[in-house]
């Protein structure tokens, strides 16, 4: 029963979605009429959903290149057991547990071109400053650079242990063998950490795709629809302009695209476990 | 041809002395097996030689140059490890190339000769067919085999071998114990090799060092060991059964030294005589290889200059080709005798018993340490 209710309650919200993405639902006319296709078809034809879509692949490239390229280096870093190893580690996880509304916000302010202090930092050294989330340009590479902020830490925690888990005596063995360090890191660590990159790979993809509060908090989507996520977009056909139809289409959409893309990255950890662990 | 040396090395973990000023010379092509009960600091020792393990003090000398501070890359060792270290996301034919295909090494060995090296190494090692196998769906012994041959499949200064057979099963460890001897031979390789099994120290190693809770217990060939163990731990270990002890009171009957224990006296060896008068001792363990003790249903039996001792066979074991005989006396002295299989003994039969007087072994009742050797 609980199963059922579990299931249920997934589905149904799931599925009324997909109902209305085939329906002219509108939230001020109040009509909701069956149109079959109509708003995938014009999706298709709606330059301002293909801008989405380009930036949030954008977005998700972007920012999952930095989270999980520096969460590595940071996961192999906090393993050297450095001294005062407990404080890094606590240190490192603080921006995890800020809500990524919040973490925008400062992150707003701080890149304010005027007031700001990253422009600040920048003249400091002699450098123009830029016009961050303001700018065309810079907004995506600034809302990237608050996504990764947040959950760059996410990811190396999920390394770190990984990393602790790697079994010790393949290493050995490795050392006695003569292997250098770059062949033991590329023959042995990458492969045998595979499962994990791929997970945190698998949560983040999923995540970045999604992205609405980060995006919202910060830009609201501009400026010019340049940091306008498909998850942003949707909420604006949604609550702003009563589209409800048009809406869930997007999301449908959005859904459509997770799922390929989890499925194939599942399928791919999946054959990564049963190679390192075996089963 | 290699040496290898150590020198008063000393591994602590934390306050744990893993191994205790150990010193000992293993000659150029010499297989010199380590023995000893698990936890005896046989790895220790193994994984010091090879640098994976830091030296908390003293020297380890390779070709009579120190290595102590060399990284484990540096040294030219192959070793074999217990808990095997295989890489689980290759196959079987990748992990015993992987030292071949090293950087270092990739440059000498041409894919061809690492093929061809690798089939020799498994066909040896009978894992021929499952080169293409992952080591996940090996069984412990094949996998064993595998880590065996990673090492074997180089030409190092020297192999250290950690029990590299221990989880075969008995057939192929007797085979691999005569075939691994004849390959160690054949390469001249020096060699260092780990095992609990007496039977397979014996029957490999052209030198035995024993260790126990990290101490060197002796150093030598099977027959020097068998035949002068250093101390009870020795006998003890070196035997299965284990060497038979009996403590007792040295007194001096008729111008001949005794040792009695429970209505027997047992004589004393010659040489040892000489010593106990030196030292005064008054109490000592004497012990007997179950196996250097002789059985007569006879009466008349004396077999030459020894002790004779009459009881009653308790209860018999065949082990094997052997037979384990359990003698009690009327006066409750009781010992183990190992006999061919074939002897017949009934169960509560009188027999006569033989310790040759050269053939007991006299220890010093404090320190149990062999008096021979004192």
């Amino acid at each position: 029963m609980p199963a059922f209710i579990l299931t249920a309650g997934i589905l149904i919200p799931f599925g009324y979605s997909v109902v209305m993405s085939f329906t002219d639902f509108n939230l001020t006319s109040g009509t909701s009429n069956f149109i079959g296709f109509g708003n995938y078809i014009k999706l298709a034809k709606d330059p301002e959903f293909w801008n989405a879509l380009k930036v949030t692949i954008l977005f998700t490239i972007g920012a999952v290149a930095i989270e999980v390229g520096i969460g590595f280096v940071s996961a192999y870093l906090l393993n050297l057991g450095m001294r005062g190893q407990k404080i890094w580690r606590t240190l490192f996880l603080l921006p995890v547990m800020l809500p990524p509304a919040v973490a925008a916000i400062m992150w707003k302010l701080m890149m304010a071109p005027i007031q700001g202090v990253f422009n600040y930092l920048l003249q400091l050294v002699g450098l123009p400053g830029s016009q961050w989330l303001g700018g065309s340009s810079s907004a995506l590479f600034s809302v990237i650079l608050i996504d990764a902020y947040v959950f760059m830490p996410f990811a190396g925690m999920i390394f770190l242990a990984g990393v602790q888990n790697l079994p010790k005596e393949p290493y050995e063995a490795a050392a006695v063998d003569g292997v250098s360090s770059w062949f033991t890191f590329r023959r042995l660590t990458i492969p045998l950490l595979k499962p994990v990159i791929l997970i945190v790979l698998l949560f983040r993809i999923m995540d970045c795709l999604k992205q609405f509060d980060i995006v919202y908090a910060a830009t609201k989507g501009g400026p010019a629809s340049a940091t306008m996520t498909i998850s942003v977009q949707a909420y604006y056909h949604s609550f702003r302009w009563t589209n409800m139809g048009y809406a869930f289409a997007h999301l449908v959409v959005l859904w459509a695209i997770v799922y390929v893309l989890s499925y194939f990255l599942v399928g791919q950890w999946r054959k990564a476990v049963s190679e390192v662990h075996g089963y | 041809m290699v040496n290898v040396e150590l020198k008063n090395v000393v591994k602590k973990y934390g306050d744990l002395i893993a191994i205790n000023n150990l010193s000992f010379k293993v000659n150029s092509g010499e297989l010199m097996v380590l023995l000893g009960p698990p936890g005896a600091g046989k790895s220790s020792t193994l994984k010091m030689v090879a640098g994976i393990e830091e030296v908390t003090s003293g020297e380890i000398l390779i070709d009579n140059e120190s290595v102590t501070n060399f990284d484990p890359a540096d040294r030219d060792v192959a070793m074999a490890f217990e808990t095997y270290a295989l890489y689980p996301h290759l196959s079987v034919f990748e992990n015993i190339a992987f030292p071949l295909r090293a950087p270092k090494r990739s440059r000498l060995f041409s894919e061809e000769v690492v093929k061809e090296k690798v089939l020799e190494v498994a066909q040896f090692l009978e894992i021929d067919m499952l080169l293409e196998r992952k080591p996940k769906e090996l069984s412990g012994g094949q996998r064993q085999r595998v880590a065996l041959g990673r090492c074997l499949i180089r030409d190092p200064k020297v192999f250290l071998l950690d029990e590299p057979i221990a989880h075969l099963d008995a057939k192929l460890r007797h085979r691999l114990r005569r075939e691994l001897k004849k390959w160690q031979q054949r390469k001249g390789v020096t060699t260092l090799y780990t095992t609990t099994d007496y039977l397979e120290a014996f029957s490999v190693a052209d030198r035995i060092v024993i260790l126990n809770k990290g101490i060197l217990q002796q150093v030598g060939s099977w027959e020097e060991i068998y035949n002068r163990p250093a101390n009870t731990f020795v006998g003890t270990i070196v035997s299965d059964p284990p060497m038979n002890y009996f403590n007792g009171k040295v007194v001096v009957d008729g111008g001949k030294m005794l040792m009695q224990v429970k209505g027997t006296s047992f004589y004393l060896p010659s040489p040892i005589e000489e010593k106990v008068k030196q030292m005064n001792i008054g109490e000592v363990v004497l012990g007997v290889f179950p196996s250097k003790i002789l059985m007569s249903r006879d009466e008349n039996f004396i077999p030459g200059s020894g002790t004779i001792v009459d009881g009653i066979a308790k209860f018999t074991e065949l082990r094997g080709s052997r037979k384990i005989v359990f003698v009690q006396t009327p006066q409750d002295l009781s010992f183990t005798i190992q006999l061919p299989a074939e002897t017949k003994v009934q169960v509560g039969e009188h027999v006569r018993c033989f310790f040759g007087e050269n053939e007991v072994q006299v220890f010093d009742k404090q320190s149990k340490i062999n008096l021979f050797w004192v």
